[in-house]
């Protein structure tokens, strides 16, 4: 009588099951892990872009990516570094594509057809003169970081956000600290000398 | 040539100090939800990919089969063209086996008339001979 209690589940419900939850403790995984870096990346990706959607749409974009690669994810570093370093990757790219964007439109606008919708400030802030100012030093501060080398970029910025210690800086940058605090140096460097010749000539 | 250095210092140092200013952002609450749209979107566009790779592959598999099929009966039909004597030879045989198969004793009526037919004819012609001279 009490045999009768046990019915045996076939192989294949079972694996269904197993596989069920697999995929289930994957999504919640994958939750947690938005969850917890989701601010992190899109600031990240925010010091790189300067633009607030555009370093939204980075930050879905560097979790697709995390979300179809956790598989091939090797542990050799932090769960969190492989994000961030995902993160820096998909930034740095989408500044090439920007920049090779500028330039085809400088090149339109030397052939005659401009976009006259590129060139309009942003209307959030209550002061538009301050907005439209702040905006332009940024639009400097762009192009002269966009003149640096990748890695020195890279060990800038992330120098200049909260919650990156030189170590992770060098855990995402596969480099040594010292390097790093070299890097973050010569950028410093290179930086004021790109604006001190812009603003010497303006 | 000083004062313009410090106005200049002065720029560079408000133009850095952009990058300290900058707000931290928070995600939007919709962010996770937004995230696995586009993976599902990723997903279902690969889905449609490797159908649509799939159909062709059958399409492609059914054309080779057409192809090898239309070769194949073109070769042979060339190689049995191509030897002509072997062919001649092979009709000759084949007459050959037809003749003994209608010449067997199951059709021996037809001969066995052929014969008589003649017999009568050589028993009529010597008479006719004789009565003559």
């Amino acid at each position: 009588m009490e045999e009768s209690r046990y019915v045996a589940i076939p192989a294949n419900a079972k694996s269904q099951s197993l596989e069920r939850n697999r995929v289930t403790s994957e999504d919640k995984l994958f939750k947690a892990l938005v969850n917890e870096h989701q601010d992190m990346v899109l600031n990240t990706c925010y010091r790189f872009v300067l633009n607030r959607e555009d370093a939204e749409d980075l930050a879905q974009e560097v979790f697709v990516e995390v979300y179809r690669s956790l598989d091939n994810f090797r542990e050799e570093s932090k769960l969190s570094t492989w994000i961030y370093r995902i993160a820096v990757t998909k930034s740095l790219d989408h500044l090439r594509r920007m920049k090779r964007k500028k330039r085809f439109s400088s090149l339109k606008r030397i052939i005659g057809i401009d976009d006259p919708a590129e060139e309009l400030p942003s209307p959030s802030g209550d002061n538009p003169e301050k907005t439209l100012a702040e905006k332009e030093k940024l639009t400097i501060l762009q192009d002269a970081l966009n003149t640096l080398p990748d890695n020195q970029k890279t060990a800038f910025l992330l120098s200049k956000q909260d919650g990156y210690s030189n170590s992770e800086i060098a855990d995402i940058l596969q480099t040594s600290v010292s390097a790093v605090e070299s890097l973050v140096h010569r950028a410093k460097k290179n930086l004021h000398d790109k604006l001190y010749t812009y603003y010497q000539n303006r | 040539m000083k004062g313009h250095d410090k106005q200049i210092e002065e720029q560079i140092s408000e133009t850095m100090q952009m990058l300290d200013g900058l707000p931290d952002l928070k995600t939007s609450p919709l962010f996770r939800v937004h995230v696995m749209e586009r993976i599902d979107a990723i997903d279902q566009n690969r889905l449609e990919h490797s159908l649509i790779k799939g159909g062709v592959n059958i399409r492609m598999a059914l054309a080779a089969l057409l192809i090898a099929v239309n070769i194949g009966s073109a070769t042979i039909f060339l190689t049995s063209t191509s030897s002509g004597k072997s062919g001649i030879a092979d009709a000759g045989d084949a007459i050959e086996q037809l003749r003994d198969d209608y010449s067997g004793p199951e059709l021996a009526y037809y001969a066995e008339t052929a014969i008589v037919a003649d017999n009568i004819r050589n028993e009529q012609l010597p008479a006719t001979e004789n009565g003559k001279p």
